[in-house]
């Protein structure tokens, strides 16, 4: 349905979408920023065309824009060991979950940036790893009623020997620690709350779907 | 080999002080702002940190499936934060709902998948618990496979008064499956829900086939 794709592919991220963003099926009445802090807040007015033909009414909705981030899983797919790190997360504390979460690597994308190396560089701040190839597993939305947030997230080969230790940046207040360990024990975190988050489920389980494929030694030469 | 978190439930004032916390933005949603420090995993403490935290209604999310075709329920509808994001703002979604008050998750399950797909569940499936975006936000779903008799179900469903304008639709598992994986559908609920189908359908296809 090409009448529902956005006009355009980028556009400013540090002001409300206009009409010239918007498909033709979808009519921005008023845009306004009633909050800006490190996070932002946009309220719309707006209208949009109904599946049994014709407009809704006008209607007012608030939407969270924290930017966008990328994820990555990092497996070692001869070891089957994955990499998890652990962190302080203000989110889950306030939400009543464990507030150190445990997770896959993430970061946010800077304006001009290559998803690609966002994955490297938070991979090696984070982890202290290399990744050796980036596999696409989703670029998804968080959550797509009241925030704008999507995640690209990948599964970084790597080799996990000697994995682990603190890491992140100090001047940001970063803290974390990463631990390789074998993908069931991994997986059999799920469930038990710190490791209980999108990124991570998503990552994990589409490895447990996809690790027999990844484990098959590559056809060399001869 | 087990593998242990030890801090990860552990939220006492000995591990994390907050000397601060205010509402920064009270509109439809609101923003907290905490002045905060925690024990860093080395020993010692981090430096005083303000963060924000926006602030959501745990929520509910319900994939209805039914095992005896094999077929999925999706939605179809606007969504303000994909059309913000640059992806397709008709999103193929699972049933979804803010959980109000007192209601218990298995109520606010029923309710919604009755006034988004017109349906009735008759075993619900606590699939994944999961924190949406743990660094900025609370936003926490619950997310369950609802099995359902997919028979006459679809249509246009939603409940005026809140402006919903919502299509379902049954779909073979292996088309939605198909749609996951072409991103056609990208969104973490419904990623999630089918993600956790693919790994449950056999034993829930043989169960229903009694």
């Amino acid at each position: 349905m090409t009448a529902d794709q956005p006009r355009a592919t980028r556009r400013a991220i540090n002001a409300p979408l206009t009409n010239a963003d918007v498909p033709d099926s979808v009519e921005i009445l008023n845009a306004e920023t009633p909050f800006q802090g490190f996070f932002r807040i946009d309220r719309y007015t707006l209208r949009h065309r109904t599946h049994a033909g014709g407009w809704s009414e006008a209607m007012t909705r608030e939407l969270f824009e924290r930017g966008h981030a990328v994820a990555v899983l990092p497996y070692d797919p001869v070891r089957d060991e994955v990499v998890l790190i652990e962190q302080f997360r203000p989110g889950a504390l306030a939400g009543g979950m464990p507030p150190w979460q445990v997770e896959v690597i993430a970061g946010m994308i800077e304006p001009d940036e290559a998803p690609e190396a966002v994955a490297h560089r938070e991979s090696e701040e984070e982890a202290g790893l290399h990744v050796r190839e980036l596999i696409p597993i989703s670029h998804y939305l968080a959550t797509p009623g009241g925030s704008s947030e999507t995640i690209r997230l990948y599964c970084g080969l790597i080799d996990a020997t000697g994995a682990g230790g603190v890491h992140g940046l100090a001047h940001e207040n970063e803290d974390i620690r990463a631990r390789a360990m074998p993908f069931d024990a991994a997986f059999a975190q799920l469930g038990q709350g710190p490791a209980d988050n999108a990124p991570t489920v998503i990552g994990l389980t589409w490895l447990a779907l996809n690790r027999a494929r990844l484990r098959e030694p590559a056809p060399g030469p001869g | 080999m087990p593998v242990v978190f030890p801090w990860a439930d552990d939220a006492t004032p000995a591990n994390l002080q907050i000397a601060d916390s205010h509402t920064a933005f009270l509109g439809y949603f609101r923003v907290h702002r905490y002045l905060l420090r925690h024990r860093r995993h080395a020993g010692g403490w981090t430096g005083w940190m303000t963060r924000e935290v926006f602030e959501r209604q745990p929520t509910v999310a319900v994939l209805l499936y039914d095992p005896r075709a094999d077929t999925v329920v999706l939605l179809t509808q606007f969504r303000l934060g994909a059309l913000a994001a640059g992806k397709p703002c008709w999103q193929r979604e699972i049933v979804a709902g803010e959980i109000d008050g007192n209601e218990t998750p298995d109520a606010v399950a029923r309710r919604e998948t009755l006034e988004e797909a017109g349906a009735a569940i008759y075993r619900l499936i606590p699939m994944h618990d999961v924190v949406v975006s743990p660094g900025p936000s609370t936003e926490r779903a619950r997310i369950y496979c609802g099995l359902v008799d997919s028979r006459m179900l679809g249509g246009l469903h939603g409940v005026a008064a809140e402006q919903e304008d919502i299509r379902a639709e049954v779909v073979a598992f292996a088309r939605a499956w198909d749609m996951l994986r072409t991103g056609s559908i990208d969104n973490a609920p419904a990623i999630i829900a089918l993600q956790w189908l693919a790994l449950h359908r056999t034993e829930l296809r043989a169960d229903a086939r009694g």
